[in-house]
């Protein structure tokens, strides 16, 4: 039998040069496995079969250079010295080289198998840059490759190369500083006696101040040489720079001046607002009204087996009842909200929509210790708060990513909204619903202001604004697919289970005494109805149910006859701001890790218990 | 002057920055040097973000004012 080919293939390349759209642009196509940004693993990884070979695709975190400062830099580095790869490519974006080109020189300091590969050479040549790539291949002697990858152009060359670079293990040449930092590295190199094949990248980035590889050589610590660190990184900048001209050819084009008037237009002072606000409306609209039509038509026919199925008495119609509970509250949550929120985010994102937006909102976010671009997650979170987890990855840090996954929490997602205009909308009255949406962003400011005053604050906006363009509708798909996948797989099946576990509850008849358990609570401290307490429990598989439930309890719909009006509004607040529902605690358990996941739940149930307390000298 | 005193439309050349070597880098990562020929693209004047364009570069950069404020340039008439 013939052994199987395999190969690895990691890409690296800058924030925006199109290396997920070259991840994408191959891995949604006969995908075998795929592996997920979690909590050890910060890149992504999928299998995939090309011609006549499996390739383990790794997709780096984009970053600009490979400081270790960044947590994606630092990602990026430590997969870079694990070696576990038979070649990168470097992608970058053509349209932006002389840039793009200083991660390269640093990429050439690792001495590995590399291939570039010149994405986007057609908005290059719109900008009126043309680039000699033989010459390129010349000056760093190894494969270079121009594609337009979300065409498709030039993906299955760009596969060829690195394929067979993988088993010539051809690197690039290196390359050679000045002589007197040459000196410095020889020296260095010298006294820490590092004179393996890391040797060189160990002395250059211990001269630049790198903490990280600093921690990894004895007695570097001391190496402390400012003016000599930026020496070095000033002259890869100017090495960049002057490669770029050597290859690559300016016409000066036409400058569009049109864009920047309608930037200028939508985006000064409070018309940056309106233009996100409406926005977001359209956004939502779209999601409550369709969302919800869905939702309807896609529960149904499991409302009627749930229902045939309560006419059955034990254990094993209850599993079964769980079973389908938790295919239902996963079917609640994907069809209607997350893909058409993924979509949506999909188009704007590819569409230069995204960062404008955090643009306008960044003054307003500063207040809350956070930058523009984590309005987005808010956003979102109306919709659900699976998505909105899922879109804290456009954050840099993951102590901003923690924040923000914290504050989007407390916002009410469409099943949270249910109950509110049920509860609220159904006995207070339109504006009831208002208030209650107001109060609940201030309480998210006054909690934002809270974290903001403990923890360090976000480091400033700064970020590209991609020019505006189409989105590839194709393209769009495949990411929607990819991010849906993560749920679909891996948290979905854990809702069910759980959804089964609590139907276990029944089983064994363990509602009354789990009332009674919680009466002190319940009644003692939210001044609720014993009652209440199993459907809050029951609640944590999808909000709504609390409700649905306690409806059933009660033995009737209309709450109003067996509970006050201050007992309405307290359960209310508190299912509005208690324990996230189990599909977002889940998927925050896969992005954080099992204690932030916990520790979101207590803050959750920590307000939701103030703020219920609280209103009960109100009513 | 820095970017932060500029008005939208108006034109600038880079000639420096004054943040400590952390800021630099980060601006430089993005591809803005000293030559550069700039423009704000939108910019307020009493608070609020900046967005400027990098003619030489080709590029679009949005920046906090924090960041605005530690960009040196001269206006080009």
């Amino acid at each position: 039998m013939r052994e199987e080919k395999t190969a690895k293939i990691a890409l690296a390349g800058q924030p925006n040069c199109g290396k997920s759209t070259i991840f994408n642009a191959v891995a949604g196509y006969k995908a075998i496995v795929s592996n997920f940004p979690g909590t050890t693993v910060e890149y992504t990884k999928t299998k995939i079969k090309f011609e006549d070979r499996t390739i383990e695709l790794i997709d780096l975190p984009g970053t600009y250079s490979l400081s270790t400062i960044d947590e994606a830099e630092l990602s990026a580095v430590k997969f870079l010295l694990e070696g576990d790869f038979d070649v990168v490519i470097n992608v970058i974006d053509a349209s932006v080289m002389s840039r793009s080109l200083e991660l390269t020189f640093e990429l050439i300091e690792y001495d590995i198998p590399m291939v570039i590969c010149l994405n986007m050479i057609d908005e290059a040549e719109k900008k009126g840059i043309v680039i000699d790539e033989k010459k390129l291949e010349e000056k760093f002697g190894i494969p270079v490759i121009k594609t337009i990858a979300i065409k498709g152009k030039g993906i299955r060359e760009l596969f060829h190369s690195a394929i067979k670079v993988a088993e010539t293990k051809r690197k690039p040449y290196p390359f050679r500083y000045d002589e007197m930092v040459e000196r410095e590295i020889e020296k260095c190199m010298e006294k820490f006696s590092i004179k393996d094949e890391r040797g060189r990248l160990f002395a250059i980035k211990i001269l630049e101040g790198d903490e990280f590889f600093k921690r990894q050589v004895k007695g570097a610590e001391e190496i402390d040489d400012g003016k000599l660190a930026e020496t070095i990184v000033k002259e890869r900048h100017a090495l960049a720079m002057k490669t770029f001209e050597e290859v690559a050819r300016v016409y000066k084009g036409k400058r569009s001046t049109l864009e920047n008037r309608i930037d200028a237009f939508l985006l000064t002072g409070w018309r940056g607002y309106l233009f996100s606000i409406s926005f977001f409306f359209l956004v939502l609209f779209v999601i409550f009204s369709f969302g919800g039509w869905i939702e309807e038509i896609a529960l149904s026919p499991l409302d009627k087996i749930l229902d045939h199925l309560s006419r059955y008495k034990g254990p094993f119609y209850r599993l079964i009842e769980g079973l389908v509970q938790g295919i239902g509250g996963g079917i609640a949550v994907v069809l209607p909200y997350l893909l058409p929120l993924l979509f949506i985010l999909s188009i704007t994102e590819d569409a230069g929509i995204l960062p404008r937006i955090a643009f306008a909102f960044d003054s307003i976010m500063h207040r809350i210790g956070l930058h523009g671009k984590s309005v987005i997650p808010f956003v979102i979170g109306y919709g659900c708060n699976v998505p909105a987890i899922m879109s804290t990855k456009i954050l840099e840090t993951e102590s901003e990513r923690k924040k923000v996954a914290l504050l989007a929490g407390l916002i009410p997602c469409s099943a949270r909204t249910a109950v509110i205009l049920a509860m609220t909308g159904f006995y207070g009255g339109f504006y009831a619903v208002v208030i209650y949406y107001l109060l609940n962003l201030l309480i998210i400011g006054i909690s934002g202001r809270l974290i903001a005053a403990l923890t360090a604050p976000a480091p400033g906006l700064i970020i590209e604004i991609p020019p505006y363009r189409p989105p590839y509708m194709n393209m769009v798909f495949k990411k929607v697919w990819f991010r849906a996948k993560d749920f679909i797989f891996r948290a979905w099946p854990i809702l069910i289970i759980g959804s089964m576990f609590f139907s276990l509850l029944k089983v064994f008849n363990l509602e009354d005494s789990i009332n009674s358990f919680l009466a002190p609570f319940i009644k003692g401290v939210l001044g609720l109805p014993p009652v209440v307490g199993i459907t809050l429990i029951f609640g944590i598989l999808r909000k709504e149910l609390s409700m649905i439930m306690l409806m059933a309890a009660l033995g009737t719909t209309d709450i109003s006859s067996s509970m006050s009006v201050g007992e309405i509004v307290r359960f209310t607040i508190f299912v509005t701001f208690y324990i996230p529902c189990l599909a977002t605690i889940i998927y925050t358990w896969r992005n954080f890790g099992g204690r932030f996941a916990i520790l979101a739940a207590l803050f959750n149930t920590f307000v939701a218990t103030f703020l219920t307390f609280l209103s009960r000298f109100l009513f | 002057m820095t970017i932060a005193d500029m008005k939208t439309g108006k034109r600038a050349r880079v000639k420096g920055f004054a943040g400590g070597w952390g800021l630099r880098r980060k601006v430089m990562a993005l591809g803005i040097d000293p030559g550069d020929e700039i423009v704000v693209v939108v910019g307020m004047e009493e608070r609020g973000p900046f967005m400027i364009e990098n003619i030489t570069k080709g590029t679009k950069i949005a920046m906090g004012r924090g960041i605005a404020r530690k960009i040196i340039v001269e206006e080009i008439e």
